[in-house]
């Protein structure tokens, strides 16, 4: 039985709720870790986001429909609370959405102590991704690095599966264009 | 008859001094048969054309073809100590939750908007306690030790609030007060603010 299926079995009875959560914390926190730190870059920050959504998860639990996939309720609620956390800081430095100057000094100045260590082409990755538009950018994220399907997508962003083919071509295309 | 035979050579045959030596590579040449072999050490005749290896560069349509990964690190430890985090926080919220009854009411239950108002007023008389001091006389201060706890916890059940919502409003006054210098209060928030204080749900995206 996999993980995921014995999750879902225990969010069936409300007293092995706390038991489901920590196998979502076991199973789940680092691939939640890692789609969070590709938005928000900063390991800091995103310690915090995750801690965010792994509390927001604790809270919503009883939300959680079991005919879907555990996994993109998981990546909805992390992917949203990436992006609140960069929203409100946009907000404050009136900054629009699809301009990533901060998080791009960020990834520049990456340091053994900031967590980041890549090859080049890694790092060319990237700084080509955070010029990306928001929503391509996250598009992006969800299929080349999650390996996820349109339709998995489609369930964690609720866009239509054509309009996320246009946005990762149109992604892939500024890409392979950058320098 | 005396058997002078060498024990070592007790047949007629005679080898050639090094035959065993040079047996294995005979033997090994014949079994490739024909294959042409290189002479070890000789170069092939190609050369890449002048700079070609120090700027040999992926194609750019290919590039993405790789499954170029990501330069990101968690720090050395930090996935257990992340599980003992959240638990710990959750154990908190399971507590909390426990020891106070939940607030279930309806946005557009018009009694909610009797809770906001009485929670105004309770902001008012803590207003007074915190910033009161220039304007009352310090005998005629209030003071919260001065209420009974049974006329709070009776204020609470008048007004249908729960101790939660009490509490509530005292953590956001002590934050005002400790952040004087940007004169913010209660009062400035909107309806829609105070009525996530009390009953927050998350939006429909969940």
């Amino acid at each position: 039985m996999k993980t995921e299926d014995i999750i879902k079995q225990l969010l069936l009875d409300k007293s092995q709720h706390e038991a489901a959560f920590q196998l979502i914390l076991k199973e789940y926190k680092e691939r939640l870790y890692f789609l969070i730190r590709k938005i928000v870059i900063d390991h800091d920050d995103t310690d915090d986001v995750l801690q965010e959504a792994f509390i927001k998860i604790w809270r919503n639990l009883e939300k959680f429909r079991g005919d879907s996939n555990l996994y993109t309720w998981l990546y909805r609620i992390g992917t949203n609370e990436a992006l609140t956390f960069l929203r409100r800081r946009k907000d404050t430095r009136n900054i629009s959405m699809d301009e990533n100057p901060e998080l791009m000094n960020m990834l520049e100045s990456g340091s053994s102590t900031s967590h980041i260590s890549g090859n080049d082409i890694e790092m060319a990755l990237q700084k080509a991704v955070l010029e990306l538009p928001e929503k391509q950018r996250i598009v992006f994220n969800l299929k080349y690095f999650e390996h996820l399907s349109y339709d998995e997508i489609a369930e964690i962003t609720d866009t239509s599966v054509g309009g996320l083919k246009a946005n990762y071509h149109a992604a892939k295309k500024k890409i392979l264009g950058s320098d | 008859m005396k058997d002078n035979k060498n024990p070592n050579n007790q047949h007629p045959f005679q080898i050639d001094k090094n035959y065993f030596d040079s047996l294995e590579n005979t033997l090994l040449s014949k079994v490739k048969g024909d294959m042409y072999h290189l002479p070890l050490g000789l170069s092939h005749p190609f050369i890449a054309p002048d700079g070609y290896l120090e700027n040999f560069d992926l194609k750019k349509d290919t590039f993405l073809e790789l499954g170029v990964g990501h330069p990101y690190q968690a720090p050395n430890g930090y996935f257990e100590q992340l599980e003992t985090k959240v638990l710990a926080r959750t154990d908190v919220i399971s507590k909390e939750s426990k020891s106070t009854p939940k607030l279930q009411v309806s946005w557009r239950n018009y009694a909610m908007y009797a809770r906001i108002a009485a929670l105004v007023v309770i902001s008012g008389l803590f207003s007074l306690y915190f910033y009161g001091n220039s304007l009352v006389e310090q005998k005629e201060e209030l003071s919260l030790s001065a209420l009974h706890s049974d006329e709070i916890l009776s204020y609470l059940e008048e007004e249908n609030l729960v101790f939660e919502d009490f509490t509530e409003v005292i953590s956001l006054e002590t934050d005002f007060a400790i952040d004087q210098d940007q004169k913010v209060g209660i009062q400035e928030f909107t309806e829609d603010e105070l009525l996530e204080l009390i009953d927050f749900q998350f939006p429909n995206e969940i």
